[in-house]
């Protein structure tokens, strides 16, 4: 059924039950083309919210952890850390024409997809349905001891921290190793890919920063690219995590990245 | 900070977080986030998932509150529009269905003292409203509603075909609508 052929009383059902939340995703697509198109059927929309808003507004306050605003703030200095091209997806997918569709999240590479992530890993209790949901979001994981030696780490003292560089779940693509003390950056590239008129910019992001701070690039052609760190600057807050942007050759020309996020990983302490 | 969702002036607070204002924020966040928990944790009834979609909820807020349109919609029925919507998303989200499935003493208990809580002052409309329907569909209604029910699950937990299920809503959501506006 075409958009022009839903009739007064489906229209209203439509709206209706959109706004119950009951519609397949077929028809909750429909609905919201419908909003982005009709201004008749948004008021409809609207007028279902309101006669529904009392059921709402009886919900007794819920005191809110306060780590979530805090998850909020790191979350917002990233967006603007990463600027407009940071997000990947902000005008695609659906969206209700209100700002308020369902499934209309700026899909970026975000904060929050990380730590969602790492969550899944703890409790493994997501089914495989929702990984392939959360394919959108990055995997951090830890990388397994064996790998670390085939990789030529093995052995690495304490208080070093690495992160295994990868996309979507991917075979890692850089390994990084961090020693705060020494205040040494270690880029092994294992199966990064750099387009030749493009640099590969290393982030390093944790929470509570203002914004994600440039460790440097990611030397081309090299198997190690070496990058300093000034003691203090790097874990000294919760979820350290290492992010690679793609930017122009030689870099971000402003201090914060400017290209699409490319990789990323969790640094976790070595053992 | 000592706004709450009556008192504070949303849809200034709305603009001014349009305008990417971090204290608008902040503020915004201060008189609306208690609430908006509460209704996000009804509906997934988790509270880590409620976390992750309250926190979505503000990122949308952060980023669409230029979208909201106040000719078109009042500041707190547009928030509570897009905490909802994550929560039903991050619902459906998860695959399958929940598998609690409520038995017709759980729907009862669910459904009833749920519209006593109703302000009585000027809710009047939707409890009269809602006490017209039939039995079963104000439950299915209510479950939708307040607790994220999909026909499916609603189909589960009567043992009725989501066809069926899907009559009833409508059925009741058009009685509701008709009575509404007698009542206006």
């Amino acid at each position: 059924m075409s958009d022009a052929e839903i009739r007064g009383q489906d229209r209203e059902a439509l709206a209706g039950e959109y706004v119950l939340g009951t519609l397949t995703a077929e028809e909750q697509a429909r609905a919201e083309r419908l909003m982005l198109t009709d201004a008749a059927f948004r008021k409809q929309v609207n007028d279902w919210r309101e006669r529904f808003l009392p059921l709402d507004e009886a919900v007794p306050p819920e005191p809110v952890p306060d780590e979530i605003w805090r998850r909020i703030e790191a979350h917002v200095n990233t967006l603007d850390a990463l600027g407009p091209q940071g997000v990947s997806n902000r005008s695609s997918g659906r969206s209700s024409g209100d700002g308020a569709g369902m499934g209309e999240t700026a899909r970026l590479i975000s904060l929050e997809a990380w730590q969602r992530r790492a969550r899944f890993w703890r409790r493994a209790t997501v089914s495989a349905g929702a990984l392939a949901a959360c394919l959108a979001a990055l995997v951090a994981s830890a990388p397994p001891p064996f790998l670390l030696e085939r990789l030529g780490i093995s052995a690495p003292a304490p208080q070093r921290y690495v992160a295994v560089v990868n996309r979507d779940g991917d075979l890692p693509a850089l390994l990084v190793n961090v020693d705060p003390v020494a205040g040494v950056v270690e880029v092994r590239s294992v199966a990064a890919e750099t387009p030749p008129d493009k640099s590969l910019e290393v982030w390093y992001i944790e929470d509570g920063q203002p914004q994600p701070l440039s460790l440097g690039i990611v030397e081309a052609g090299l198997d190690v690219t070496r990058l300093v760190a000034r003691s203090g600057e790097v874990l000294t807050g919760a979820n350290p995590l290492i992010a690679i942007t793609l930017e122009p050759l030689g870099g971000s020309p402003v201090p914060g990245p400017t290209g699409p996020l490319v990789y990323s990983g969790k640094l976790i302490p070595v053992e | 900070m000592s706004h709450t969702m009556e008192l504070a002036d949303l849809g200034g607070l709305l603009r001014q977080v349009a305008a990417q204002d971090r204290h608008a924020f902040k503020s915004l966040y201060s008189a609306t986030s208690a609430k908006l928990f509460g209704i996000i944790l009804r509906i997934l009834k988790d509270r880590d998932l409620a976390s992750d979609a309250l926190q979505e909820t503000y990122i949308k807020v952060w980023q669409n509150a230029g979208t909201y349109d106040a000719g078109q919609s009042r500041p707190v029925t547009w928030l509570v529009a897009v905490a909802r919507n994550t929560a039903i998303d991050a619902l459906r989200r998860r695959a399958p269905s929940r598998l609690v499935v409520e038995d017709e003493d759980a729907l009862e208990q669910i459904a009833d003292p749920l519209v006593s809580r109703l302000d009585p002052a000027d809710r009047q409309t939707l409890r009269g409203c809602l006490k017209e329907l039939d039995d079963v569909q104000r439950r299915c209604v209510i479950l939708a509603y307040c607790d994220g029910y999909s026909r499916a699950e609603l189909g589960q937990a009567t043992g009725r075909p989501e066809a069926t299920v899907k009559t009833w809503l409508r059925r009741g959501l058009q009685r509701l609508k008709a009575c509404m506006e007698r009542g206006l």
